[in-house]
């Protein structure tokens, strides 16, 4: 059961370096300041290849050929709703503030090589299950360049205890446990970061294999350990069966289950961005003052990409169905919550 | 060679034969060059939109509209890339093309070129049936001599995709050279590729090849060619069919679920004798077992989400 959860990195991390091969990230005005952005996923990749098998490698092989635009689009909406909200919370408040980050389900990503690089003041926490946090460790370690962004060959703290490859720097951290098992998680948590100081708190695609009971606990147990936090999540949502007939997100749940036995225990009970973002107005137990603000992935595309952008995406392959990417777009939301 | 054994094949999804593919776009691509740019068709006339490989989709496209051996149809082009059965779909309606020539036309829609399929499925899967592309080859040059539009009674303009700004008449269409990959601008490229919107004049088009067009240039094209409707497809539409412009202008889809994700409903379109229009609409094949799509094959094929 796990596994098949932890195999869904697989599907991010492929899309990301498929986006990547066809130009759409980085994008020129969000990733300005990221350095190297190609070179550090692809090198990831190069390295992460030799420690996978033969069947993962071909099943990534296989679907890094067959990557249509219109998932390198929502590839692109994705990391760039994300980067965009990540950048400006932190340009405003990073100059003369220590501000934590911490990536829940955190997968392959690499944010933080970008963000220890560009924001000097910053602590990274990667959590995700043991076996991911593991196989990431090795890749980072493996390889020269993330030794050297991580200032590994220097750091005291450096050395494996019990062959256990998870790294921890002064301000990177893996952070290996189960999102389910919630008084583990902030326990962990608050022995990593300090819940006084501002942190922010990144769930790309983590929330939605959790079941609503667990995340409901996560999210609110979060919120009241820390005094004052800033939290991303991008998930899909199912939309409303009833009203609208929409049953794009009850085909999603037989496809994934079927094809790979995936589930997605809350895709149909939060359906639309208002259920969604109840879950983080909701949250009782605390007197603090939250705003959330969501929006779907369509609605970010219309918005908030600027028509220089919109063209430079048209020019990079032939998007043949605007309709198909709408569908599935609106199908997918960006939410902030500030406490 | 025997037609009839190898449509009930194709129907059952059977692997054909290399060269039994090739003499078959051999011979359609024959009986194609002597169509014209666009194609005159009597009523009763039932009209196709996208089918893109959901070869299932399209038995049962036949099924709810009499049937080929009974009723005479037009497809809109979009046969291939997509779904997984790109191959079948296509043979499947070359099959009849040369079995039944007066009762069917095949219109060429932007998929149907090599540049698209490359990107969008079919090369793959015929890379991933045959181990080699020859047969994509032999497809190809079929496409090249797929009509370009279709005229109903002298009343009805059928098209994949739209307008364009350099054709008023549909004698226009009747000069140009057709039969070549479909080329990255102009006419040819706009019938294929371009969209109604609600636009004042042509604009760009967000897909990067075509115009976007809006009443009043279906308006002029109405008038100036004297006909009442403008049929089309190239738009996926959740209902299945969408009329705009006061009904000078339908779209019709005909690929239900399409891409075994997006949830909609498929239409065809029938044509009276008096003209009058009779939409059918119908799903995607239902799910054996209560298990996921049927129509995804065995194999697993990767699902297209983000995850
Ligand atoms: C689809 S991946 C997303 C990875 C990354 N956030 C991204 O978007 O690139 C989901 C990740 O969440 C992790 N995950 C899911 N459920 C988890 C749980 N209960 N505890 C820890 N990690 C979990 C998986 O191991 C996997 O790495
Ligand atoms: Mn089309």
């Amino acid at each position: 059961m796990e596994k098949i959860v932890q195999n869904t990195d697989h599907d991010a991390l492929t899309c990301k370096l498929s986006a990547i091969s066809t130009r759409y990230i980085p994008c020129p005005l969000v990733h300005k300041d990221y350095f190297n952005y190609n070179d550090i996923y692809l090198s990831y990749y190069q390295t992460l290849k030799t420690l996978l098998s033969r069947r993962d490698q071909g099943s990534i092989n296989r679907a890094l050929r067959n990557s249509y635009p219109v998932m390198n689009y929502g590839t692109y909406l994705r990391t760039v709703s994300i980067d965009s909200l990540l950048n400006s919370y932190l340009d405003e408040r990073v100059s003369n503030e220590y501000i934590q980050v911490v990536n829940l389900g955190c997968g392959s990503d690499l944010r933080f090589v970008h963000l220890l690089n560009n924001f000097k003041n910053i602590k990274y926490i990667d959590v995700d299950f043991k076996d991911a946090l593991e196989l990431k460790g090795k890749v980072l370690r493996t390889n020269l360049k993330f030794k050297q962004a991580l200032k590994l060959d220097t750091e005291i703290m450096d050395k494996t205890e019990n062959g256990s490859q998870l790294i921890h720097t002064e301000n990177y951290v893996m952070m290996e446990g189960d999102l389910k098992d919630t008084s583990d998680i902030i326990t962990k948590l608050s022995r990593y970061t300090d819940t006084n100081a501002k942190t922010v708190f990144i769930t790309e695609c983590a929330l939605c294999y959790l079941p609503d009971i667990a995340a409901q606990r996560l999210i609110d147990k979060i919120i009241d350990t820390f005094d004052s936090g800033y939290w991303i999540s991008y998930d899909p949502i199912g939309g409303n069966q009833e009203k609208d007939k929409d049953r794009f997100g009850k085909i999603m749940q037989d496809n994934l289950k079927s094809s790979r036995d995936l589930e997605l225990p809350t895709l149909l009970k939060y359906f639309s961005e208002d259920l969604y973002s109840s879950r983080f107005t909701q949250h009782t137990n605390s007197s603090k003052k939250i705003t959330v603000n969501i929006k779907n992935l369509w609605e970010f595309y219309l918005q908030s990409i600027n028509d220089n952008e919109k063209k430079r995406l048209q020019k990079l392959q032939f998007l043949d169905e605007i309709e198909e990417l709408k569908i599935m777009q609106s199908h997918y939301i960006i939410l902030n919550a500030q406490w | 060679m025997d037609l009839d054994k190898i449509i009930s094949l194709i129907r059952q999804g059977k692997h054909i034969h290399e060269e039994t593919v090739y003499t078959l776009c051999l011979n359609a691509q024959e009986l194609l060059i002597n169509e014209a740019n666009v194609s005159k068709v009597d009523t009763p006339v039932t009209i196709c939109g996208d089918i893109h490989g959901q070869l299932h989709d399209l038995l049962t496209l036949f099924d709810k509209s009499g049937g080929v051996e009974n009723s005479r149809y037009i497809f809109l082009g979009d046969f291939v890339d997509r779904g997984f059965y790109s191959l079948e779909s296509f043979l499947l309606l070359l099959c009849y093309k040369l079995r039944y020539p007066d009762r069917i036309s095949l219109i060429r829609g932007n998929h149907e070129t090599r540049q698209i399929t490359k990107v969008y499925g079919f090369y793959d899967e015929i890379m991933r049936k045959y181990g080699n592309s020859n047969v994509w080859r032999y497809c190809c040059e079929v496409f090249d001599y797929l009509s370009l539009g279709a005229v109903i009674d002298n009343k009805i303009f059928c098209v994949h995709g739209g307008l364009s700004p350099d054709i008023n008449t549909i004698d226009e269409i009747r000069d140009i050279d057709r039969k070549q990959e479909v080329p990255h601008e102009g006419a040819m490229c706009d019938l294929l590729w371009s969209d109604p919107d609600e636009v004042m004049t042509w604009s760009l088009s967000p897909r990067g090849a075509g115009f976007l067009f809006g009443k009043n240039e279906v308006d002029n094209f109405l008038y100036k060619n004297d006909i009442e409707l403008i049929t089309r497809a190239h738009q996926l539409v959740m209902e299945g069919y969408k009329e705009m412009f006061d009904g000078g202008l339908v779209t019709v889809w005909s690929a239900p679920n399409y891409c075994y994700r997006c949830g909609n409903v498929a239409a065809v379109l029938r044509i009276e004798d008096d003209l009058s229009r009779n939409y059918t609409i119908f799903d995607a094949v239902q799910a054996q077992n209560g298990v996921g799509n049927a129509i995804i094959p065995t194999k697993k094929v990767q699902m297209d989400y983000f995850l």
